[in-house]
């Protein structure tokens, strides 16, 4: 079974989904000391999407079955998606399974006149599942 | 007594808390919901029935939430709520798992109940460790999955015999339903046209998909390019042939991007001077004012799932009041309904800024050669994407400039 997950954005607009190319999209992963990995930096192309990030994971078998398990059967990322037009949106807690393709979206919300990106963040997180 | 058949909504709105705890209200599409809840409740990496037995429960669930009304009889202005205390795990724009994703887009209109009734299953479910209930437990329908069941099998096994499968429940709005058996190279005929009228809007978005030129109703290689790039890019199985799934993303995202149009074009017909501040407004108001509120959150809502959405009719109705209050409580504002100076000024700013990047970004599509007649000439010599005039012209173009470069994108020049 692989020991790696993948990881694919897409940033876009609207209920209609319009795509944003050229966002800057930063992942990263949380390491000692309450530092940060950077995993990867892209730029979105014209269907806002990034190429995919191979992300470790653990092993298969911790989230097959259930029982008292010391680490959760899952890596942990951020997602960072920028760009100079719309709120910083930061996803934490993106799951990433072995084996498994992760799709994280990020629905950009426009700036009001006069803000900047570095003023204005939304930070989303996701708790694990409850098993 | 008519009997209601049950549908599937096309959107669902969620509390983000206990039903009588203030919270955000969110709406989204119903195929999301259902994806969103999936990857909140189970693993990804279980086993293919025990998913789709799981996907099932939290369907029918759901659906028997909207059906029987459960929460607006009851003066609640939401369908369900994100917690399992009550309902369902839902977490606000989490990852989904593409597995689980392409399972949902196959089976997001079928459901499950019992033999002689009509309404879905209220299928209740629980992990089965730390929880037990009578219903579903999770992790025993992975253990039943694991010895060989299918998902129908673990689904009797937990709910009983007496339950059956309803597969493809009319879904709302949706006029166009998917034609089985899907459609494929070589295949002829309406449908096939509306799938080449469909992916050609989408793709004006979408300069990835190629353009299917011309739309006759045969579906050709070109077509079956379209068809490929489109599933690439949302996540369905990228085999140029139009199944359910590949059908019904087409025509939920079509929806979208025409609702989105024709509120444009609708904007296009006030005059600048209608954003003036007319007034306090309150429910019971009527007029000009109000059609002009009522336009100004709809576009925001287009943006934002926790705004509820609103009708452009020129009434202040309940809901028109429940949109002005859920933008307030997004806002930082007095949450009362009403819409006083503060309030519209805030709204008219949002607004503004979300009007100006729609249009500006909706007319770099299509680029076409009967295209609106471009800025300066510099736009036509450089044959491709052009950022003056926007607000990325003096954005760090991602990678550093040398000596002796040249491109087609102004960085050089900047």
């Amino acid at each position: 079974m692989a020991n790696t997950g993948r990881l694919s954005v897409r940033v876009y607009i609207t209920k209609a989904e319009l795509p944003l190319p050229g966002a800057t999209v930063v992942v990263t992963q949380n390491a000692a000391n309450g530092k940060y990995n950077l995993l990867s930096v892209q730029m979105t192309d014209s269907s806002g999407m990034i190429r995919p990030v191979e992300i470790a994971a653990p092993e298969a078998g911790n989230s097959t079955m259930p029982g008292e398990q010391p680490d959760p059967p899952f890596a942990l990322c951020s997602v960072w998606a920028e760009h100079p037009d719309y709120v910083l949106l930061q996803a934490d807690g993106v799951q990433i399974f072995p084996g498994v393709e992760t799709m994280q979206d990020m629905e950009m919300l426009p700036l009001s006149e006069g803000q900047s990106s570095l003023q204005r963040r939304y930070v989303q997180g996701t708790t694990p599942q409850s098993l | 007594m008519p009997v209601v058949i049950p549908y599937v909504p096309r959107t669902i709105t969620v509390h983000m808390g206990p039903p009588d705890q203030p919270a955000e209200n969110v709406t989204v599409t119903f195929p999301d919901y259902v994806k969103n809840v999936a990857s909140s409740e189970i693993y990804p990496t279980w086993e293919p029935a025990a998913i789709r037995a799981n996907i099932l429960a939290i369907i029918s669930f759901a659906l028997n939430r909207v059906y029987t009304e459960f929460y607006p009889s009851r003066g609640y202005d939401f369908q369900i709520t994100a917690t399992t205390a009550y309902d369902q795990k839902f977490i606000r724009g989490r990852n989904i798992f593409e597995n689980i994703s392409q399972v949902v887009d196959e089976i997001f209109n079928n459901y499950i109940r019992r033999q002689g009734y009509v309404e879905p299953l209220s299928a209740k479910f629980c992990n089965g460790t730390t929880t037990t209930c009578d219903g579903l437990s999770q992790w025993g329908s992975q253990s039943l999955a694991q010895q060989g069941l299918n998902s129908m099998e673990i689904l009797r096994h937990y709910y009983g015999n007496n339950i059956e499968l309803v597969v493809n429940a009319p879904v709302q709005d949706i006029v166009e339903s998917y034609p089985d058996p899907p459609l494929r190279l070589g295949s002829v005929g309406q449908e096939v046209v509306v799938v080449q009228v469909m992916l050609n809007r989408i793709s004006q978005n979408y300069p990835a998909i190629p353009k299917i030129r011309p739309a006759q109703g045969s579906y050709d290689e070109n077509t079956q390019a379209a068809v490929r790039e489109f599933q690439r890019i949302f996540n369905l199985t990228p085999d140029g042939v139009v199944g359910k799934a590949t059908w019904y993303k087409l025509v939920y995202l079509y929806v979208g991007v025409v609702q989105l149009s024709e509120l444009l074009s609708q904007g296009q017909t006030f005059y600048n001077v209608q954003f003036v501040f007319p007034g306090v407004l309150q429910e019971g108001d009527s007029g000009n004012g109000v059609q002009v509120l009522q336009y100004m959150l709809a576009i925001l809502a287009q943006f934002d799932n926790r705004l509820s959405p609103v009708q452009i009719d020129g009434q202040f109705g309940p809901n028109t009041t429940r949109a002005v209050l859920s933008y307030q409580r997004g806002s930082n504002l007095a949450a009362d309904g009403v819409v006083g100076r503060a309030t519209w000024d805030s709204i008219y700013r949002d607004f503004l800024a979300a009007d100006q990047l729609l249009k500006r970004d909706l007319e770099r599509f299509p680029r076409t050669a009967a295209q609106v007649v471009p800025a300066s000439t510099l736009e036509v010599s450089s044959g491709g994407e052009d950022y003056s005039g926007t607000s990325r012209f003096g954005q760090y173009p991602g990678r550093p400039l040398r000596l002796g470069q040249a491109d087609q994108r102004k960085a050089v020049q900047v």
